[in-house]
Formats: structure tokens, sequence, C-alpha cells
């Protein structure tokens, strides 16, 4: 049940999210916020903003269970006090781990006890009530693609893309739950809606290795060499739905790629996508900040 | 089993699974020094629950995008906590290298929640003492400094330059105040005290 949103005919949306940052998007992946914030507006939907959010708490995950479930809690509980409305998340990181800590809360009184005195010190109380949502599901699920379509004022039919759909948008389904991790559906519609040629590749699935980064750099490179050769010269941008998928083929392709730089591949994030679709300004839209040079995507938009 | 038919099995399903992959990093598994508490107490663990009914197909290994540098593979550390490996377990590199991508989750036809019992297996090598990745301490530390994994509060002049709105009250106060009674809170303020006494 949606009843947070008021949806009354095609056409005359009213749409209000609150937006979850996270810590990538404001260090190093400003171009999907200004991209985000500038397609929201233009699309009509609503963005209110979440005073004090911090770290989504992922990062704790893998060392400490607790400390990673009162964090998400803590920005749950921020959301849900601020504004009730659900909360549109651009990470994937972020959005698999606040859906997750929802769900952990709701079935477990215990443990939402056990969270609530510890955040009770900032006046906050744990729940897991508060709808999480991506901004593929905002966009897909609520906005509608018919709706996209209408918007749609540029052709991107020269353009040729290929997507990188990302794990933690879809996996583990029972918990994500929006869309098939073996061919997501939803993802490959929001990028033909935009007119661009969608193409199909065989390392699609295939993880950015982000986490490991920080453990054995030469690990996470190796996938993505496997992944961008896969599509090299085949297609004229790699879309992202996760700002740390982003970074990492953004910045790692600089370096696999330094002495062979005719294999790099722009990286866009879809609302950079969709906002040359729907005929964005490019100022508007970041482009300028991505790493890997993707000037060249304007002359094939015209 | 014995150690060449597990050796078999691997490296079947590593070629089979994907290009690029050698076993040659793979370990061997070991049978010392097993503790029959083991396998009981990954079980009690959040999503540790499903580890019992794990029967070695090795689905979680042929989907595992970092197989190629780990030094077990994942089928092999749900065997080795069958079998009660406790310190091989903990001490593996494998279980630090996974990328949380959950694919193995996702595939498993019994119903393991295997990156989430890596993640339980990591909790208990942190709580345990066992080696961790200098990462984790250093963004743990950023988090209960700055509330983020950065410093994002350090970013508000290129955010206005950009025209989106300051990050502001972040309260990284009440954040430590929460986490106080957490784990990774006590072994940082543990290990800060013991830094301080030996500059003394």
């Amino acid at each position: 049940m949606r009843s947070e949103l008021v949806t009354t005919s095609a056409g005359n949306w009213n749409h209000r999210y609150s937006l979850f940052i996270g810590c990538t998007i404001p260090v190093r992946e400003n171009s999907y916020e200004v991209s985000a914030r500038a397609v929201a507006e233009a699309l009509g939907i609503e963005i209110l903003e979440i005073p004090s959010q911090s770290c989504c708490g992922l990062p704790f995950r893998s060392i400490d269970y607790n400390a990673w479930l009162t964090l998400a809690a803590r920005n749950l509980a921020i959301a849900t006090k601020s504004n009730s409305v659900p909360v549109m998340v651009l990470c994937s990181g972020c959005y698999k781990s606040l859906l997750t800590a929802s769900k952990e809360l709701e079935e477990n009184p215990a443990l939402k006890q056990n969270v609530s005195r510890r955040l009770s010190v900032e006046g906050l109380e744990a729940n897991g009530r508060i709808r999480i949502e991506h901004i593929a599901q905002v966009l897909h699920d609520d906005y509608g693609i018919g709706n996209i379509a209408e918007r749609v004022k540029k052709s991107l039919r020269n353009l040729k893309v290929a997507i990188h759909p990302g794990c933690h948008i879809t996996m583990p389904s029972k918990i994500i739950g929006f869309d098939d991790p073996a061919s997501p559906k939803k993802l490959n519609e929001l990028v033909r809606v935009t007119g661009a040629q969608l193409i199909d590749y065989e390392t699609k699935r295939l993880c950015c290795g982000a986490t490991v980064v920080g453990i054995k750099e030469d690990v996470s490179k190796a996938l993505v060499k496997r992944k961008i050769e896969n599509i090299t010269r085949r297609v004229d941008a790699l879309v992202t739905f996760c700002p740390i998928c982003h970074a990492t083929y953004d910045i790692q392709q600089l370096d696999v790629f330094a002495s062979e730089r005719d294999k790099q591949i722009p990286v866009l994030h879809y609302t950079q996508l969709l906002g040359l679709a729907m005929g964005l300004p490019e100022e508007k839209l970041g482009l300028d900040l991505n790493r890997v040079d993707a000037s060249g995507i304007l002359a094939k938009t015209s | 089993m014995s150690e060449d038919v597990n050796q078999g099995r691997e490296s079947r399903s590593a070629h089979s699974g994907r290009r690029n992959v050698t076993t040659s990093t793979v370990k061997r598994i070991t049978p010392d020094q097993t503790d029959a508490n083991f396998m009981e107490e990954v079980l009690k663990m959040p999503d540790g629950d499903k580890i019992h009914s794990c029967f070695q197909c090795g689905v979680c290994s042929g989907s595992c995008p970092i197989l190629f540098a780990m030094d077990y593979t994942p089928r092999q550390i749900s065997e080795m906590i069958h079998i009660g490996l406790r310190e091989a377990v903990l001490s593996s590199a494998t279980i630090w290298l996974c990328s949380t991508c959950y694919m193995c989750y996702e595939r498993c036809p019994q119903g393991v929640k295997l990156t989430d019992v890596f993640n339980a297996i990591k909790n208990k090598a942190v709580d345990e003492g066992y080696p961790t990745p200098s990462v984790y301490e250093k963004m743990s530390r950023q988090i209960l400094k700055n509330g983020f994994v950065y410093d994002v509060g350090s970013m508000n002049d290129e955010r206005e330059a950009l025209g989106l709105p300051e990050v502001k009250d972040v309260k990284q106060d009440m954040i430590s105040a929460e986490l106080k009674d957490t784990l990774i809170y006590k072994l940082l303020e543990e290990k800060e005290k013991k830094e301080a006494s030996q500059k003394q």
C-alpha cells in the first residue's frame, strides 16, 4: 500500500519524497545528485531534505551487526520524524542497507527494542514502517514509463548503451523485490524509454567489486577490466544506477586502460541519460564531472 | 570426503563457471583442530540458521565473481563450517574478499544465505580478535568522527557551487553516544587507550 502517495490522474502528479544521499555521492559523485535533482524537478517530483542524515551503516554490516542496524535505524527514524513521505535513495548500497534494516526491525521486536534504547539519547524511536525506494523504483513503479515517455524530448536513437544493473538494486530478491536479478526488466525499460539502443552483453551481471577496492585493489581492477573489455567499441556509454558502481568504473578505467585509452567507455548515471533524453541542459546534469570524458555523447544526442 | 575428491569437485565447478579462473590459489581443507561447537554458534547468528541445509552443490562457488582471488572457495567455507574448522574459517582471506554481491545467496537451491553467513563470520572474526582489513577500522573511525565514511561536512563549498543544499547538523556526538555499547565502538576505544598508554 502506498497510502502516502497521492496519485490522481495521469500527468497530474503529487509525488513527494525525502532524499537520502549517503556518503559516496557528496564526496565522489556529485554528478549523480545534481542530475537526479534536475530530473526530479523537471518531472514534477518534489524532493524534501532529511536533516541530520548520516552514513546508512552499511560498512558496519561486515564487522558489527548491531552498529549497522543502529545507524541504519537512526536514519529511518530521522526520515520518519522529519517528513512522513517515502525515502528516495540514489545509492543501491544505502537502499539495500536501509530496506534490510527496516525489515529486520519489523520482524524482530526484541532487536527493535534494543535499537530504540540506543536511539533514545537522540529522542528517536526505531521503526521500519517508512517506505524506502530506489530512484529507479520511484521512476518505474510510481511515476511510470508511460509518463516518462511523455517527457522525452530528444532522440537518443544514435546512442548505444549497456547497463550495469549492479547487485544491491535487485539482490537478495527476497528482501529487495524490485526487479528480476537474473534479467532486470524494469531497468531495461527505463533505458529503452530514453530512445537509446540497449545492447545486451555477457558480463552484465558481473559485480563491480567496489567493496574489495580497499582490501585488494587488483581484484576490483580485474573485474572492471572483464566488464569493460566485453563492451568496449560496442557501446557509447555504460549506464549505472549506483554511485559506488559508477565511481568504480569511472575511476578504475583510467588506470586499467591508461595505455589503451581507446578502450575506455564513458559511464553515465541513469539520471544523466534520462536528463539528456528530456532535453535538460548538460550543465544541469553534471556531465563535466565524469572522469572518463563523456562530452562525445552530446554529439550523438542531437 | 577425501581431499582428492574435494579438490576435483572444486576444479570442475570453477572451470565450467567462468573464464580466467585457476584453482592454484585454492587451499585444501585439512581437517585438524575441529570444534564441534562452531556450527552451532553459526546457526544461532542472524542469517546463520540455514547453513545446515548446504548439500555442497557448489553453485555458490560457480556464481562467485571473486573466486579467482580466494584462498578457500565459498563452498569450502560452508563445508569447513560443517566440519567445525573454526580457526581456518575465521582467519581465511575469503571472508574479507567477498564483495557481498549476493549472487550465491540468490542462487542457493537450499536457501542458505551465504553472503550473510559470511557477514556473521566476519563479525565473529572481529569479536574474537582475528586480523581484520585496516579499511574497516578507518571507515569506522570516520563514521564516528564525521557521521559519514568520508568528511562530507568539508564538501559544502563544492555543494553550494553546484547548487546543492548544505549537509548540516549531522550530530556526530549523538551517533557516538548511540553506538557506545556496540562491539566496534568498544574495540576502537580500547585500541585508542592502548595507543595512548604506549605513547606515554
